[in-house]
Formats: structure tokens, sequence, C-alpha cells
């Protein structure tokens, strides 16, 4: 992984950020550092659509694989290689047909999403961007204002933030990305997003909302157990059960462009909404979720059809290895560590130092600095304790971040990862921490397995003919399909997406840097309500005045009835990008 | 002709530095998704190897002027598809040139400047 910018892998859910450091002031209880405020609900987003049904689903396809290629590795038994490959096709197409939806929620949520502490129901990363980002309970909490007032607060500090520089920047360069290629999903999956979210707003009011919307959209995707259904329909061949999945991916998304008349009952998606905390994580893996919402005109067989199948596909991971002695201490428990853990969403690590108090009692120092008191050890010994490690950990469906305090130890010709403390600056939950002490929490582990069974599957597949079919059905029509899919998504007028191939805006707006900052302000504060005069005063630093942005692109940009940085006709800033 | 990869060198960064180095070639390497891998948009420039190609690298690593002492590492790629990595190391301040960091560059990627096409 590059160290310069943040990822989150679909199997493990584990996330890796740049500027990782920066989260350490949530064990310290302080708000996390504005530079990565951003990357936090990126990932926290995609966090979410994989801690789903559909992305646990996914995951455990990954995993079941990888256990059946281990044991082939060991032993030879290739038994199920069918079941394997065709699972593993529709694995990898199906991720791909996502990436770009996956992608552009990412997106939206960073650049569009307003973070509104009156919500009914936020979404888990705009409650995380709430929290611990913002500072909201410090703020009710220390504030003798009404609680509109801090709020009033808040909203004007979020939109600083989305008119920062830093943020414009990242707004600037996605709209400079081509809408093909290796990196076109970003652009597209965005713009697919955003003009999903303005037709659904135009038909049903209430999903003008955009953190509203963006929650409906994953349900309807990432938390529906028909999709579930037909990915585990091993009845299919591979080849034709990826076109179905990918097919009935489509119709879902198709659905948000022709609500029609259907009315939503709010009540029972709200209630639906409702999540189940301190459930096992493997009898209950849908921890982002609550009951299966089923949309009218779907099929509830096919919904308890889906249940039914991923809790057959759980069963068959956690199935027992038959294990030479030396792969026992690392993978015996990777399977059901994984799952108990995968809703978790690890920030960072860091080096401390246990300083003793008296017996079983201290204080955790990092770089010299105290950041836990006094601490008390129940059920471990501090007996030649000193260098310790510290694990800061986000919990986005439980609403509380935790850190772990562990140290190593030496197990045979391996060192062991072992936790003894978990400390949360946040109430203490009933039984919260007790099932935390009962999951592994060694996140070496878990990339080095994961990374072990990345290394190991081309191998496997390479003695198989997996890669020329995958490539096939890619060369054959589905690259294009999946292409074409998204830009009827994205774009109401091809000639607009035919115009943006090859160098996305730069080649429009003349190559102009200023303008393309310009226009990415525009787009921010048109998300954000703003009017011109307010996104003028938030970026009154930039080398391009809004009146002049605005002015330029009325120059360049040929369709008003999709504007790309304009003023609507209430005198706010309207954009469809 | 060789060219540099740089992690984190971005189309908005060249848009900026194209308009003082009209000459320098930069490329986009098209980074293909790894599987499970998910997470913010990632860019890598190709910065051919030019005297324009580094004094526009050279500007933009001053961008970070501010922050003391940089580490950066810098990838070579001949044209017949060799690689090797470089770490560039070089302590900026309000005083550094785009001469010296130019002269930085040259040192640490062993190229002769005198040698290197314009653009």
């Amino acid at each position: 992984m590059s160290g310069l910018h943040s990822q989150i892998n679909l199997v493990s859910n584990d996330s890796v950020f740049h500027d990782a450091q920066a989260f350490l002031a949530l064990s310290r209880g302080r708000d996390v550092p504005p530079l990565v405020r951003s990357s936090l609900i990126h990932e926290a987003t995609h966090h979410w659509c994989f801690t789903s049904p559909v992305g646990s689903t996914l995951s455990l396809l990954s995993l079941s694989a990888s256990r059946s290629t281990l044991q082939w590795a060991l032993d030879g038994d290739d038994s199920d290689l069918d079941r394997v490959l065709d699972d593993l096709l529709t694995y990898r197409v199906l991720v791909e047909w996502l990436r770009p939806l996956s992608e552009g929620m990412a997106l939206f949520a960073e650049f569009d999403v307003r973070l509104d502490p009156t919500a009914r129901t936020p979404s888990p990363p705009v409650d995380a961007g709430l929290l611990y980002l913002f500072g909201l309970p410090r703020r009710l909490s220390g504030s003798e204002e009404s609680p509109t007032r801090v709020r009033w607060h808040l909203t004007d500090d979020v939109n600083r933030w989305r008119l920062s520089p830093h943020v414009v920047s990242r707004k600037a360069e996605l709209l400079l990305q081509p809408l093909e290629g290796a990196t076109g999903h970003y652009l597209l999956g965005y713009l697919a997003v955003k003009r999903l979210w303005r037709r659904a707003a135009k038909q049903v009011p209430e999903l003008a909302d955009a953190d509203l919307f963006m929650t409906y959209l994953r349900k309807l995707v990432y938390a529906d157990y028909g999709l579930v259904a037909r990915i585990l329909d091993r009845s299919r061949p591979g080849p034709s059960r990826a076109l179905v999945v990918a097919e009935y991916v489509f119709d879902r998304l198709s659905h948000l462009a022709d609500l029609g008349d259907a009315a939503v009952d709010w009540d029972a998606f709200h209630e639906a909404l409702t999540r189940v905390d301190n459930a096992d994580p493997i009898t209950n893996p849908d921890r982002a979720d609550g009951l299966p919402y089923v949309l009218r005109g779907d099929d509830v067989d096919d919904v308890r059809r889906g249940i039914r199948l991923r809790w057959e596909l759980v069963q068959e991971v956690l199935k027992p290895l038959d294990l030479p002695p030396e792969f026992r201490p690392l993978l015996a428990d990777f399977f059901p560590s994984m799952l108990r853990e995968r809703h978790l969403m690890w920030l960072c690590a860091t080096p401390g130092r246990w300083v003793r108090l008296g017996d079983k009692m201290g204080r955790v120092e990092v770089d010299g600095e105290v950041v836990y008191e006094s601490l008390t050890l129940t059920n471990a010994s501090d007996e030649s304790l000193q260098d310790v490690q510290l694990d800061v950990y986000l919990d986005l469906y439980a609403r509380r971040t935790f850190t772990t305090i562990s140290t190593d130890r030496d197990d045979a010709d391996r060192r062991v990862r072992d936790v003894f403390g978990v400390i949360s600056l946040e109430q203490r939950e009933e039984g919260y921490f007790e099932e935390l002490l009962r999951t592994r929490l060694d996140r070496d582990q878990i990339r080095r397995v994961t990374n072990m069974f990345s290394t190991q599957l081309p191998h496997y597949l390479d003695s198989t003919n997996f890669n020329d079919v995958l490539t096939g059905l890619w060369d054959r029509g589905v690259r294009d399909l999946l292409d074409e899919t998204y830009r009827s998504l994205a774009f109401d007028d091809t000639r607009v997406s035919g115009r943006l191939e090859g160098s996305g805006l730069a080649q429009l707006l003349g190559g102009s840097a200023d303008l393309v900052r310009g226009v990415a302000a525009v787009t921010l504060g048109a998300s954000a309500g703003l009017s011109p005069d307010v996104v003028a005063g938030l970026c009154a630093g930039q080398p391009l005045s809004i009146a002049d942005t605005l002015a330029l692109v009325a120059r360049r940009w040929p369709w008003p009835d999709q504007p790309l940085a304009a003023i609507d006709p209430h005198g706010f800033l309207q954009s469809h990008f | 002709m060789d060219h540099l990869r740089i992690e984190g060198f971005s189309r908005l960064d060249a848009l900026d530095l194209v308009q003082d180095h009209p000459d320098a070639r930069i490329d986009f390497e098209e980074a293909v998704p790894r599987d499970a891998e998910h997470g913010e948009l990632a860019t890598v420039a190709l910065v051919a190897v030019t005297i324009a190609g580094l004094q526009a690298l050279a500007a933009w690593l001053l961008k970070d002027r501010k922050q003391g002492h940089l580490e950066r590492k810098l990838e070579m790629i001949t044209p017949d598809g060799a690689r090797r990595t470089e770490t560039l190391r070089i302590h900026l301040s309000e005083s550094t040139s785009q001469a010296d960091v130019l002269r930085e560059l040259g040192q640490t990627i062993g190229v002769d400047l005198s040698t290197l096409d314009a653009s």
C-alpha cells in the first residue's frame, strides 16, 4: 500500500490511514485534527458499506476461497475447485461492478453530505464526524449557548472546513480525473451517485437530505439480502451468476431513478436502521444494520433465502481446518477472529511505556507524555511489563472509540501480541469490553494472514483457466457494459460525457488550475446550500474569485441545463458536479 | 527517455506547474486497484527527466518548504523498463532556492544536469 493515501481492505475491513498518528488524539479525548477529516469520512463510508450483508458476503466468499486454497496447499485436496472458481469469479466481477458505486458514495460523503446533528438517524460516517471530528458533545456540554446556537456554530465550522483549501483541492483533483481507465471509477461513480440523488430528491422530497439518501442507497444495494441470495446462488456457474448479479445491481440502482409515486414508509425505514449492539458478531454480523429492509415489490422469500445462504457460508468459513502444528498459532483462530473484529475500524498504533506505580498499577506514557494516569490490571500481571503498544479503534456502530494496550511475547519461534487492557474515555457499557477482550485484536495477525492469502491465491489460480475465463468475460463486453451502465447513471446527456473523456474538466476549463479550484469551491458551496457571497467570503484566499469563476464557466460550459458552476433562480449556487 | 515516478503528485499540481514550466512532460500512471483494496484517490506522476521536468519537480517539492526536512522516494524508470529507487533528502527553508533543489535532485538520481535535454 502506498503510504500517501488511506485505504481499506474489503475482506478484512482493515484500514490504513496516511497521517494515522493524528488519531492518537482520540485516546486523549481530543478532537481529531482537520487534516484527516476527509480521509476518515471517506474510509468510514467504505467501512459502513463493507459491514453490510453484501459486504460481509463478499468478504466471506473470499475467505472461503482462501480456506480452500490453504487446504489444497496443505494436503493437495482440490475437490471443491469448481465451486471455489465459480465463487471467485462472482466475487471478482461484483467487486469491480460495485467499485464505482463504492467510491462514489465515499466521495459523496466527503463532499456533499451535511453533518446535521438534528438528523433523525444519522449515518455512521456522519455520526462519527459529528462526535470525533467536530466535537459535538464537547460543544454541547461546554457551552452556555442554546443548543440551536451551538448547532449554528457547528454548521459554520463544517462549512469553513468544506471550503478550506485542502478540501477544495481534493474536490478539484476529483474533477480532473478521466472518466475511463484505471481511475475512471472515481469521477464516474461520484457523478452517478450525485445524479441518482438529484433524481430521487425530485420524486421524494425527504431524499433531498444527502445523508438520508446515502443511507437509503446503501440499504438498497449493500443491505439487500436479495442481492446476497443471487451472489450465493451456487446452482449457477460463475460466469452466468456474475452477469445475473451485475444486472440485478443495475436494476436496484435504476429503482432510484424511477421512484415515481412510490411512497416510502419513513417510520419503518428508520426503525429498520436501529442497530443491535452487544450481539455476537458471528451470529449477528450486521452490526451496521438493524432489520433487513424490504422494498415494496421485493420478494420476501428472496430475502429469507439470502439470510439463510449467508449463514451457511459463515458456517463453512468457520469449519475447523486440519492444520499442521507449525501453522496453528497463526491460523487456528484466524477466521473466527476476523469475523468477530470486522466491524471495528482500526485507526492507528503507537509504542508506549508502562510505568509501574504499585502492584498491578501503573500509568501509560507515549513519547514521555502521560496518556493514562492510573490503571489497575485486573486479569493480567505487570511483572517485567515495560514496552507496550497502544492501538486506537473506532466502533462506528456502537458510537465509541477505545484503545487497546498490548505487549509482545515470545511463543516458540514467533512473537505473539497479547492485549491485556481496553480503555475508553466514554461511558462504560455493560458487557462491551468483556466482549472485546474475547477477541484477539491482533491487527498484525490479520494483516499477515490476509497478505499470505492474497499471495497464495494467484498460485492456486495459475494452475486453472480462471484468469482466462475472467479476462474473457471482461473483454467480451462486460467491461463495456459496466462503463455504459455507470455513464447512463451519471449523465443526462452523452454529449457531456463525451467531452469530459480524456482529461476530465481540464481541457474544457482551458487548463487553468485556478479556474478548476474555483469550480470545485462552487460545487462544494452548492452542496452546502450556500450563496455566492458566503462562499466568496470563505474562499477569500483563492486566486480566482467566485464571481470570476462563475463568469468564466458561463462562457466555457455549453450545457446550462446541466450546470457545472452556476446560480439557481433563488440566488444559491448550483452544480451537478 | 528516463522518467521519475512520484507518488502524491496530483493532476492539480501538474496544472499549476505547467503554467510556469510549459515544456515539462508530466503524465499519470494508471494505478489499477488491487482486488479488495478501496480508498482515496491516489495519484502517481511520471515526470520526464529533462531540465524542464526536473525544474517543475523542484518547484513542486518547494511547496513543502515549511516542512523543514523533506524526504521523498523517487523511482527512476529507464526506457527499457529498469527501475531503481532513490531517496531525496533535503532541508528546506525560506532561503532554499529552486536551483538548490534542482541540484539535489540531480545528485540523488545520479544525473548530470548539463547533459539533459531542455524538454
